[in-house]
């Protein structure tokens, strides 16, 4: 009978990280919300209140102007953005749900962006983030982990550097899927042509906006077609992310078939209908500016001239950056 | 249709053979029911038809699993493209590829959405017979479509939802005198036959 030697709980701890950690995030979200969860919070659903009334221009003004601030300012900046688009969704159809299912969201970024960078970063980078700084070590990768890029020892200045990093991640990320949730894909078209944005770089933007969705649906229904089938059926449940492993693979190829046949059913549709024929030619919709645009013209305004003031004041070095 | 969803729309049960299935995971339902989806060909994901219809048996570890995959191929009449990748078919024959597949899992009631969208005449007739021959050899369909004209000649029940409320149900004949109140003008097939 061989003795299990304690000395080896470390390396086997790494082992297990290096194996489970990247694919943590992965599992956790598909366990609470699920592919279903992903398909309410990429998809527009149709409802009245404020941001739902915004003239898409606006919204996709605030997204480039959050991602500017996020990018140019202290992380701390960035949380407080997160937390403050966190609260708007609040006021959208499904309002909790939809807050429950983007503070799940944050808080996978948030987790795997430091498993992601933590264990890789160097301790000159982590200088030049914090300044002066004596490491202090919460973990020994085994030394052979190098060969995968890992730095020997990870020092909890790595992890609150990587913390600081996913803060200019989660606006981003919360304030584009606002814009999904709220906008239908032709409104966003309308107006990005109305803004004199070239119409191939429009139809792209759009056919990715409206293909997001739809893949999350695809893959759940091969995925749950295969459950119902039998996949899995008698295995103990604390098996079941491998089983979907399984068959997420399986539905690759029935997915890529099922969106490239919907590709070309929508090059047939815009050719049919002389899709970008004539390089003169008219659309007549309306695209109005509302109070509520107008509203949001001054938070949008207030929030550009707080950023330059915060950047002017100290608190706008991008990463690496230092002090807080 | 929400049947692969776990938490069912509003009140409704699901209770098949006074199993209540309301709040059960996706592979109990399976036992008892299937679901061919109106994108059935995201559900193919064997890289022969062969494969394809004995899935369900050989996850199931299905005893004599090679003879009823024969059966099945020999029922939807594709013993001839047995060894075909089944993305490549044409579409009648995915479809049956399918629901071959649909009735391997065991299930006795099948669940078609929107079966007929996108095909023809000739081809909404020949599913019709096939669901017919079907239901001779035991099985049950329940069928949700816009298509009145294919549940007037084909079905033996209907129901008419509103809003997801059931305002109508009974024979086609019964349903469609009335179905015009619920915006769903009557099949030409049953005019003329009330003529």
């Amino acid at each position: 009978l061989a003795v299990f030697d304690p000395s080896a709980i470390p390396t086997l701890v790494s082992w297990l990280f290096l194996i489970f950690g990247v694919t943590l995030p992965f599992v956790l979200v598909l366990r609470v919300i699920g592919l279903t969860g992903f398909q309410q919070i990429t998809r527009f659903e149709k409802h009245d209140t404020f941001y739902y009334r915004l003239n898409p221009v606006t919204k996709i003004v605030f997204t480039f102007l959050i991602t500017f601030v996020a990018a140019t300012t202290a992380w701390w900046i960035g949380g407080i953005i997160t937390v403050g688009i966190l609260g708007l969704y609040l006021t959208l159809l499904n309002g909790r749900r939809k807050f429950a299912l983007g503070l799940f969201l944050v808080a996978a970024t948030v987790v795997g962006t430091v498993q992601g960078l933590a264990p890789y970063t160097p301790p000159e980078i982590v200088a030049q983030a914090m300044g002066r700084y004596t490491p202090i070590v919460i973990w020994t990768w085994p030394g052979y982990f190098a060969v995968l890029g890992f730095v020997h020892e990870l020092s909890l200045q790595a992890v609150t550097y990587s913390l600081q990093v996913s803060s200019r991640i989660t606006p981003v990320l919360l304030s584009s899927l606002l814009l999904v949730m709220t906008s239908t894909p032709s409104e966003i078209l309308r107006s990005l042509r109305k803004a004199g944005l070239p119409t191939a770089f429009i139809f792209s933007l759009i056919v990715a906006m409206r293909t997001i969705p739809r893949v999350f649906d695809a893959i759940d229904l091969s995925i749950k077609s295969q459950f119902m089938r039998g996949l899995g059926s008698n295995a103990p449940s604390i098996i079941r992310p491998l089983y979907y492993l399984e068959a997420g693979f399986a539905s690759i190829v029935p997915i890529l078939v099922y969106m490239l046949r919907g590709a070309k059913n929508t090059a047939i549709s815009a050719d049919t209908r002389a899709f970008r024929a004539y390089s003169t030619r008219t659309y007549l919709f309306p695209s109005r500016f509302s109070h509520d645009d107008l509203v949001m013209a001054v938070v949008i305004l207030t929030m550009l001239a707080l950023s330059v003031a915060a950047i002017y004041l100290g608190f706008g070095r991008s990463v690496p950056y230092a002090g807080f | 249709m929400g049947f692969l969803d776990k938490q069912l729309n509003s009140s409704l049960n699901l209770i098949f053979e006074n199993v209540d299935l309301s709040h059960a995971g996706i592979v109990e339902r399976g036992k008892y029911l299937h679901y061919v989806p109106q994108s059935f060909d995201l559900t193919l994901v064997s890289s022969t038809v062969k494969d394809e219809v004995a899935y369900s048996l050989k996850k199931k570890k299905a005893k004599n699993r090679e003879q009823r995959a024969r059966e099945l191929l020999q029922l939807f009449s594709l013993e001839q493209v047995s060894e075909r990748d089944p993305l490549t078919l044409s579409m009648g024959q995915r479809r049956r590829v399918a629901m071959a597949s649909a009735l391997a899992s065991g299930a006795r009631v099948i669940m078609l959405d929107e079966p007929t969208s996108g095909q023809d005449f000739y081809h909404r007739e020949s599913l019709g017979v096939e669901l017919a021959k079907l239901k001779s050899l035991g099985y049950s369909f329940l069928v949700v479509t816009h298509d009145s004209r294919f549940v007037y000649r084909h079905a033996d029940r209907m129901a008419v939802l509103d809003k997801g409320v059931k305002v109508l149900e009974g024979k086609p004949e019964e349903v469609f005198e009335f179905s015009e109140n619920y915006g769903i003008p009557p099949p030409t097939d049953f005019l003329l036959r009330r003529e």
